[in-house]
C-alpha cells in the first residue's frame, strides 16, 4: 500500500488530468468525484512500483478511462454532450474556449479520448495505442476522422 | 487549433472540494483496506496451514484407525460362556462381545479393551464369573480367525490357556468368521455346528448357540462313533442344560488343532 505522502502528491499532480478525462465521458461533478475516488483508491492499493513518472501517468489515464466506462455502464448514462458539467465550468472558462470544449465533447466517444490524449497530453499515436489497447493504425484513423469532424464543426478554414 | 484545444482543456481543473473529498474518502477506505489486507494475508497465510492441518488430521485419523481400530483378527473363547474378541494389528482388543447371556455376565466382570490378547484371555479365565465353568470336562476352546493365526495360536499354546486351563486352541478362516457373525455365533461354536451338520444332527445354529462346548463335544463324539439319529426336542433341552459344574478342577485335554 502506498504512503499517504505519495498519494497526496499524486492527487496534487494528477487530479486535473483525471478531471479532464472525466469531462470527456461523464455528465456531472458527482460522477467525477466518484471516479476520482475510485482511481486514487486503486492507486493506493496498487502496490507495483512504476518504472517512471510517465509510466505512472499512463497507468492513471488507463484506469480513469476504464473507471468512466464502468460507471457509465453501471448508471446507464448516455454519452451525449455533457452540457450539465460544462455549465458548471462556465464561470471559470473563457467563452471562446468553452466553445472549443463543447465541440470536442460533442464528438463521438471513440474520438474524444484520442483527440484529448494527442492534442492536450501530447501522446503519439503509438503511445495512445499502447495505453488504450488499440492498434497504432486504428489510432491514426481515429485521429484523422476526429480531426475532420473538428474541422467541420469549427469551420473549414481552420488548420487542425 | 492545436493550441486552442490545449488552452481550452487547460481551463479545466479539479476543484479543491474534489481533492478534499478524495483525500477524506481515501482516509476512510485506507483503514478498511489495511484491515482487509491484513485479513487477506491472514487468510492467505492460514489457508494452506489449515489444509495441511486437515490433511495431517486425516492421515492421523486413518493411521490411528489403521493401527488401533481396524479389525485384523477375531478370537473366540467358548466354554459355555461364549465371548468374541476383535483384535487390531497389534493384537490388542478393540472390541469384546458376548454371544450368550453367560458370556455377557463374564464380560461385565472384566475390563479387557485395549489389552494384549493373551492378557485379555487370561483375565477372562480368571474372572469370578468364568471360573465356575472351567471344570475338568469344560472343553475350553479358543478359536482364532486371522491372517496371522499361527502367531496368535503360538502365543496361546504357551499361555495359561493351554498350560493351566488345558484349553483347546483352533484356527478358522475369515470366511468362517464372517458366517459365524452372520448367525450371531462365536467362532468356536460355529465350527462345532459345522462339524455336527456334516452328520445331519438336525441342529440349527441358534440351537448350538445355547449348548455348552462340553455337550457339543459329547454329541460330536457320538456322531463320530456311529450315531445316526438326529437330536430330538427332548434331547435338545437336555443338551442345553449344560455340563455339571460340581466336578471342579481342570480337565486335561490340552491339545491343539490348527
Amino acid at each position: 500500500m502506498r504512503s499517504e505522502q505519495e498519494v497526496e502528491q499524486a492527487i496534487e499532480s494528477y487530479s486535473d488530468m483525471i478531471r479532464r478525462i472525466c469531462l470527456l465521458h461523464l455528465n456531472s461533478h458527482e460522477d467525477t468525484e466518484d471516479v476520482l475516488q475510485e482511481v486514487f483508491l486503486k492507486y493506493v492499493l496498487h502496490s507495483v512500483e512504476f518504472a517512471s513518472k510517465e509510466h505512472e501517468k499512463a497507468w492513471l489515464i488507463r484506469v480513469t478511462i476504464n473507471a468512466c466506462k464502468d460507471l457509465k455502464r453501471k448508471l446507464f448514462r448516455h454519452s451525449t454532450v455533457p452540457l450539465e458539467v460544462l455549465s458548471e465550468e462556465a464561470a471559470s472558462v473563457m467563452p471562446e474556449q468553452m466553445g472549443i470544449l463543447e465541440i470536442v465533447l460533442s464528438l463521438p466517444v471513440k474520438y474524444k479520448d484520442v483527440i484529448y490524449l494527442h492534442y492536450y497530453e501530447g501522446y503519439t499515436a503509438r503511445e495512445i495505442g499502447t495505453m488504450l489497447h488499440k492498434k497504432e493504425n486504428t489510432v491514426y484513423s481515429l485521429l484523422s476522422r476526429g480531426r475532420e469532424l473538428l474541422k467541420q464543426k469549427l469551420g473549414g478554414g481552420r488548420n487542425v | 487549433m492545436y493550441d486552442e484545444i490545449r488552452e481550452a482543456f487547460e481551463q479545466i481543473h479539479a476543484t479543491e472540494q474534489m481533492k478534499q473529498s478524495v483525500s477524506e474518502y481515501l482516509v476512510q477506505n485506507r483503514r478498511k483496506a489495511e484491515r482487509g489486507t491484513a485479513r487477506g494475508s491472514f487468510r492467505l497465510g492460514l489457508r494452506p496451514l489449515v489444509s495441511i492441518c486437515a490433511l495431517l488430521l486425516l492421515c492421523a485419523g486413518i493411521g490411528n484407525w489403521y493401527f488401533w481400530e481396524m479389525p485384523v483378527s477375531y478370537l473366540s473363547v467358548d466354554v459355555n460362556p461364549s465371548i468374541e474378541l476383535t483384535l487390531n494389528r497389534r493384537n490388542r482388543v478393540t472390541d469384546a462381545e458376548s454371544r450368550n447371556k453367560e458370556g455377557a455376565q463374564v464380560l461385565a466382570d472384566v475390563q479387557i479393551k485395549g489389552k494384549d490378547y493373551l492378557e485379555a484371555v487370561e483375565l477372562l479365565m480368571k474372572s469370578k464369573k468364568m471360573q465356575p465353568y472351567l471344570t475338568r470336562n469344560a472343553e475350553l476352546t479358543v478359536t482364532v480367525a486371522s491372517s496371522k493365526a499361527e502367531e496368535l495360536l503360538s502365543g496361546l499354546e504357551s499361555s495359561p490357556v493351554t498350560t493351566h486351563y488345558h484349553g483347546l486352541c483352533r484356527s478358522a478362516d475369515m470366511e468362517t468368521a464372517a458366517s459365524a457373525h452372520d448367525c450371531g455365533m462365536s467362532l468356536g461354536k460355529y465350527q462345532m455346528y459345522q462339524l455336527l451338520s456334516q452328520y445331519n444332527s438336525g441342529l440349527a445354529p441358534e440351537e448350538c448357540q445355547n449348548i455348552s462346548m462340553c455337550r457339543l463335544y459329547q454329541l460330536l463324539a457320538q456322531y463320530e462313533g456311529g450315531r445316526e439319529e438326529t437330536v430330538n426336542q427332548e434331547e435338545l433341552q437336555d443338551l442345553q442344560g449344560g455340563c455339571s459344574h460340581e466336578e471342579g478342577g481342570h480337565h486335561h485335554h490340552g491339545s491343539s488343532h490348527h
